[in-house]
């Protein structure tokens, strides 16, 4: 009796599937970019204020029985908000949308002008247990799906080329990689921060220079140029070229790594320290007889000239985001730190007081390598 | 034979650990942050210090009555009457914190995990396969608790380990900057983080060295303060305080922050909650245990192992009655409290100045 209990439920394992609710994973889209825009055509009392864009690649092209149709698929909708628009997608996907390989969200500058939008898509997208948390940020000028639409055809990789090269700063300085919690993190301490540009060049995305937010609200944009300056000076060191003009003649500096440290002193206003050292090698100079640096005090004039060249344009950074009210340099962060009695008395006008503060580079640039030629 | 009875003191250590170590170490850094800022982490080891001093009475009121169990004791020291009151307010604590306990597992898988299976399912399944461990004897428990216990050391080395590439260690920056005024009540709040401790003194009993056994239940609950603190520091080094403000389950969410290369291993929370699902089994199994254990005394059955699945019903239906996760923490977080601050530190302390008193007049 007992034994033919134990093969009737033995049995009675082959009829269950095991799984609460079974679902193939090619019955599933992967969304691996978002774009949002801002719907233009929305009428009064209309909740859809957004047009939310999905990017998921076409499975069946992956592989070796691949079909060659289509990589990658976008589908556009007005929407309420980013989850709440792939139910609105269910009557064009086959299947439903999976979100833990979301890679990269953009957003459309337009949409960052709504205050009340942003916060609402910040907080969606942090709420949901099925969104990476580490899905890279970008901004465009224009339309955001119009961005996913042209690097659909553009990748030959499901990873997607987007994320790709917004991954890290590893080997560029010309933006700063954001993802969704550092963004979150930043509004948190500083109210401000800086998040890619991505534009549309000749029919190719471009990422180059950011997008200033400031209380989840757009502020301004800055070339890489400025971008590259507050890199520095918040240590975000890769890979970099610095130009410089030496003996009337153009000189390339490439870092290959470094590191920025403030401190921060009381004694006659607020003085903060940066120290700020780089190491790299010289990559190009002039071809000639008589201008030859392999001697100790050339490459030192030529250290000095490059470090003259940083200081200037991170001051003219500094002017620039003390103009348009952007503490970007991490002092405020570094206050609350390490300093949280000033903090607490300065922190409530810390931006009218900002450029008052003084700064005090000390900067120090090493040429380590000078190639294979003196 | 009497070698089976037993169980070594370390696995009563490892019982310790794994049962105090289960749902509240996912929310701990979130509770801590929200009162004391940065300084979350004194609450954390003061809390665990503190209850070291209740587990030594109740190391001495068993030195004072030696080859005595927990019930005899207090038999003797308060009759059978009062001290079966005690009892049974200590079972309805072991039933509600295993109810308490179920549903936060349940809440959380289905967070993460489980999306489309009800809540109940996900509950009565956690509750039947603890029902399995709960029936057996103490040696079991003490085995299962020394095999979880390295899954758990397991399970803290990922998350460090994940950790380690976006951690910033300077948000633990400033030290010491808090409200302090708030210190009391962060510290009961951590102190809820240590009950099931409690579980030891039913294994007290079945020990083959009683000597030393304190030695050991001291060791382990600092492993648990170590635990507690090492989590603590890398959920605040990774999130900064206002975002562990807003995250209901820190924890968990360290394993959404990593960034792996390749495509298809993107979720790691699935290895992270495998791993945790093991450490609640050993909170659950041993809670359920020791429930049946004083249902057993009080009412003098035979054997323990029907009366787990007659409190099966009852766990089950307390787990369900909070409608949603804020409801889980409010309402029946709060009654667990109370039961928790009775069993933690108002039945050691009773039993031990009772047992004190009564030794004292006999010798008088």
């Amino acid at each position: 009796m007992k034994k033919l209990l134990v093969l009737l439920l033995i049995s009675s394992l082959m009829l269950t599937s095991g799984c609460w609710d079974s679902r193939e994973i090619e019955q599933r889209l992967f969304v691996t970019a978002i774009a949002v825009d801002i719907n233009e055509e929305v009428q009064e009392g209309n909740v859809n204020r957004l047009i939310v864009t999905y990017k998921y690649p076409n499975i069946n092209t992956i592989g070796k029985n691949s079909d060659g149709g289509h990589i990658n698929f976008t589908l556009s909708v007005p929407a309420s908000g980013i989850s709440q628009a792939s139910t609105a997608f269910m009557g064009e996907a086959p299947f439903p949308f999976y979100f833990k390989h979301l890679k990269v969200i953009i957003f459309s500058k337009e949409l960052l002008e709504h205050e009340e939008l942003v916060r609402h898509i910040l907080d969606e997208l942090n709420r949901s247990p099925q969104i990476n948390k580490r899905a890279r940020i970008a901004v465009t000028e224009g339309k955001a799906r119009d961005v996913l639409k042209v690097t659909a055809g553009q990748e030959y990789r499901t990873e997607g080329g987007i994320y790709q090269v917004l991954r890290s700063n590893k080997f560029t300085n010309r933006f700063t990689v954001k993802s969704l919690t550092d963004l979150i993190t930043d509004f948190d301490v500083a109210g401000v921060t800086i998040v890619p540009r991505i534009s549309i060049v000749s029919g190719k995305f471009v990422v180059s220079g950011g997008c200033i937010l400031k209380n989840y609200k757009f502020l301004a944009w800055v070339d890489q140029n400025h971008n590259r300056a507050i890199n520095i000076m918040n240590g975000i060191i890769g890979l970099e070229n610095i130009d410089t003009i030496y003996n009337g003649t153009l000189l390339s500096y490439a870092v290959t790594r470094g590191y920025s440290r403030k401190k921060v002193t009381f004694d006659d206003g607020i003085t903060v320290r940066f120290d700020i050292k780089l190491q790299g090698y010289l990559q190009g100079y002039n071809i000639s007889q008589k201008n030859q640096v392999y001697d100790e005090k050339t490459l030192e004039d030529i250290e000095n000239n490059i470090e003259e060249e940083l200081e200037k344009k991170i001051l003219e950074t500094r002017k620039f985001l003390d103009e348009i009210g952007a503490p970007l340099f991490g002092v405020g962060e570094h206050m609350s730190k390490f300093h949280p009695k000033v903090w607490k008395q300065v922190k409530d006008n810390w931006q009218e007081m900002m450029p008052e503060v003084k700064f005090q580079l000390n900067i120090d640039v090493n040429i380590r390598r000078t190639g294979l030629t003196k | 034979m009497k070698k089976n009875e037993t169980i070594s003191n370390l696995q009563i250590r490892n019982l310790l650990i794994t049962t105090v170590i289960g749902v509240g170490i996912l929310a701990l850094p979130n509770q801590m942050v929200t009162i004391l800022d940065n300084d979350g982490w004194i609450p954390i080891i003061l809390g665990g210090l503190l209850v070291i001093p209740f587990a030594v009475m109740l190391d001495r009121v068993y030195k004072l009555y030696p080859d005595k169990n927990i019930y005899q004791i207090g038999r003797e020291v308060y009759g059978k009457l009062i001290f079966n009151i005690f009892m049974i307010i200590i079972l309805m604590y072991f039933v509600i914190q295993d109810a308490y306990v179920a549903r936060i597992f349940a809440e959380v898988v289905k967070a993460y995990l489980l999306e489309t299976t009800p809540t109940e399912i996900i509950i009565i399944t956690i509750l039947l396969v603890s029902a399995y461990l709960a029936r057996c004897e103490i040696q079991v428990l003490g085995r299962v608790a020394t095999l979880v216990y390295i899954i758990l050391i397991t399970l803290v080395g990922f998350l460090v380990l994940i950790s380690l590439p976006d951690a910033d260690p300077t948000n633990m920056l400033p030290v010491f900057n808090a409200d302090f005024k708030k210190l009391p009540s962060a510290i009961t709040g951590a102190l809820f983080s240590y009950a099931g401790y409690e579980v030891v003194f039913i294994a007290y009993s079945s020990s083959d060295d009683k000597n030393n056994i304190l030695k050991y239940i001291i060791r382990g609950l600092l492993v648990v303060i170590g635990i507690y603190l090492i989590v603590f520091v890398i959920t605040l080094s990774l999130f900064g305080i206002d975002q562990i403000k807003r995250e209901l389950w820190p924890t968990i969410a360290i394993a959404n922050e990593v960034d792996l290369p390749g495509y298809f291993l993107e979720n790691l929370e699935g290895i992270v909650l495998a791993l945790w699902v093991v450490v609640v089994y050993s909170t659950l199994g041993p809670l359920l245990f020791a429930a049946s254990r004083i249902f057993l005394n009080i009412f003098t059955t035979k054997s323990h192992d029907f009366i787990v699945l007659l409190l099966i019903p009852i766990i089950y239906v307390i787990s369900i009655l909070p409608v949603n996760v804020v409801e889980v923490y409010e309402k029946l977080g709060k009654v667990l409290n109370y039961f928790i601050a009775v069993s933690i530190i108002g039945i050691p302390a009773i039993l031990f100045i009772g047992a004190l008193v009564k030794k004292r007049r006999s010798k008088a």
